[in-house]
């Protein structure tokens, strides 16, 4: 790749970042993070139920499958794996929802129709699998799948209840602008 | 030399003190200030100007400007001032309930200024009274910065002197552990929770510090001298418990501003630790990057956590992708070698060992039924994977388990192929 091209490439991924961290600054998170709560909520707010279904022993598939449907979104997710993946290939799923991708992949379709063979192609509006990062938008939903798990991680650890005095041998040890007991 | 630099370490845990004693006495101005901060205040402040005036290099200092006794009477009271502001502290938080989860969160107290602490003060001018008059009544000389007395009746004076500030000292530290201890144990995790376990720490080395001037009776009693001022395991363990005090009661301040540095630091090593595991999968899968080309060599500490993170789950992709080259002799080749058995590190480094060498061979057991191999129980956390694949690349790079199933992996997939050619 010439060098012009090498920092087009570089400007693009740095956009796509801020634009990524903008998505999901926006987002309110569930506090203990759990992804099946966050994806749940994200339901209600689009009024739209979306359906979660395991998957084991596939490994000629995608581990993760987004399938609209005219009634529902399902996410397939491989279930076979250790539970950060697990969450993680359902952020993925969830992030091409919250950033309203649409393009439809070959090898994706074929993969829906192993694993949901009862569901008839027609009623199929949109399949994404989570394949390789070449294509634009699978890059853009793993980044804010990664994005989001990382906040999450950082909220959590932050403990903010913990930190605010519940009487006044804790108040003693709290920074003079924690809100705990005060005498007077 | 050792003397001097545990002088010098006293001075500067002086030093300590009282900055730390100032700050409490901003904190205590305030009109809704808790009054408990002005006990806290005169607590660190009178540890620290014991510090100072009990230190042989001042007792020395002193001695052309003063009577060596009345600078030791001095530095002991403000001590044992020092232990009845503990003491006052301890009682006016008797009555605040440990918070229990799920609970409701207690309020403020009863009134401080209370009968129980109005008899301490009491108690506290008693002691002063009786400790100033058994040591003059004793009439030591000093000597070479050691006290001596004559007589047995002095004898007994000055070691009951002695014997009195120990029992108040160990008397006042029990009342304060009787108030920390049933907080920490109900405190959840987190710096608050911390600063109530220094806070106990500084009370166990505070009850050895006291203890130690067990040895003043003994030598009082036995030869009538003891040594003047704070001796050097004195100063070492007033200094440690200084420390702690000043620590458990400032964790807060600290801690929160520590804490992502660490967590950064921390990030960093893991994801330095999973290097040899990430690379060796990345040189047969590279699509499971999500940056194209080889990482920087130098990740920026602030950016260590998301790479991390993306590590870990480029290396489970990786591990999805190598389940059609999972070897079913992985168990028995095992087996010959790891006592413990399957389910470990060991375990999992080999499954992937075996799996990348027949993939670099083409070999594919994906209609095997024992080929399978399940993913480890662990909890949902970024911390817990990671701690985890640190186990798992460690022995991916030095287990000679690892090692063994490599090779015969590889041994197994050329004499496939010698066969099927």
């Amino acid at each position: 790749m010439s060098t012009g091209g090498r920092l087009r490439a570089l400007r693009e991924r740095r956009r796509l970042k801020l634009r990524c961290r903008q998505t999901v600054d926006a987002l309110e998170l569930p506090r203990p993070f759990d992804a099946f709560a966050f994806i749940a909520s994200l339901a209600r707010t689009r009024g739209r139920p979306i359906e979660l279904i395991p998957v084991t022993d596939r490994p000629h598939t995608p581990c993760g499958l987004l399938v609209t449907t005219d009634r529902a979104d399902c996410i397939l997710y491989a279930a076979d794996t250790t539970p950060l993946h697990q969450q993680h290939i359902l952020l993925h799923e969830a992030a091409h929802i919250i950033c309203g991708h649409y393009d439809t992949a070959p090898s994706a379709t074929s993969a829906a129709h192993v694993l949901m063979p009862n569901l008839p192609p027609a009623l199929v509006q949109r399949v994404l699998g989570r394949t390789v990062y070449t294509e634009p938008q699978e890059r853009e939903a793993e980044l804010v799948a990664s994005l989001i798990r990382c906040r999450a991680a950082r909220d959590d650890g932050l403990r903010p209840p913990a930190l605010v005095p519940r009487n006044r041998v804790e108040s003693l040890l709290s920074p003079p602008d924690g809100r705990g007991p005060r005498r007077g | 030399m050792v003397h001097a630099v545990v002088e010098l370490i006293a001075y500067v845990a002086a030093a300590v003190l009282a900055g730390f004693g100032g700050y409490r006495v901003l904190l205590a101005r305030g009109s809704g200030a808790d009054p408990a901060q002005r006990y806290v205040c005169g607590f660190a402040l009178c540890l620290g100007v014991s510090f100072v005036l009990l230190t042989p290099a001042t007792l020395a200092w002193l001695d052309a400007v003063l009577p060596g006794v009345v600078v030791e009477l001095a530095g002991d009271s403000v001590k044992t001032a020092g232990l009845s502001f503990l003491a006052l502290l301890a009682l006016s938080l008797t009555n605040e309930t440990p918070y229990a989860p799920g609970g409701v969160a207690a309020g403020p107290g009863p009134d401080p200024v209370r009968p129980d602490l109005r008899h301490h003060v009491l108690v506290a001018i008693a002691v002063q009274l009786v400790s100033a008059v058994l040591l003059l009544g004793a009439e030591p000389s000093m000597r070479g910065g050691s006290m001596a007395v004559h007589g047995p009746a002095a004898r007994i004076l000055l070691s009951s002197y002695d014997a009195l500030f120990t029992c108040y000292a160990i008397w006042c530290l029990l009342v304060l552990t009787r108030v920390i201890v049933p907080h920490m144990r109900r405190a959840g995790p987190g710096p608050l929770r911390f600063g109530l376990e220094l806070t106990t720490a500084a009370i166990v080395v505070g009850a050895l510090w006291t203890a130690w001037s067990l040895d003043d009776v003994a030598d009082v009693l036995a030869g009538g001298v003891q040594d003047g001022g704070e001796d050097t395991l004195s100063n070492v363990l007033g200094v440690i418990c200084a420390v702690l005090t000043v620590s458990g009661a400032t964790v807060t301040l600290w801690g929160t501003r520590l804490a992502t540095p660490l967590r950064w630091l921390r990030a960093h090593r893991r994801h330095r630790a999973l290097e040899p595991l990430w690379s060796a999968l990345h040189a047969e899968l590279p699509e499971i990057a999500l940056a194209p080309g080889r990482p920087s060599r130098r990740l920026p500490p602030w950016r260590a956590e998301f790479a991390l993170y993306r590590r870990i789950i480029e290396i489970h992709d990786a591990a999805l992708a190598l389940r059609p080259y999972h070897d079913p002799h992985v168990a028995s080749w095992i087996a010959d070698r790891d006592p413990a058995g399957p389910g470990g590190a060991v375990v999992e480094a080999a499954v992937l060992a075996a799996a990348l060498e027949n993939r670099r061979h083409g070999r594919r057991h994906v209609d095997d039924p024992d080929a399978g191999h399940p993913a480890p129980t662990l909890p949902g956390t970024i911390d817990a994977e990671a701690l985890w694949l640190v186990q798992v690349a460690e022995a991916f790079r030095a287990s000679p388990v690892t090692a063994y199933v490599r090779g015969q992996a590889a041994r197994t997939a050329l004499t496939g192929a010698a066969r099927e050619d």
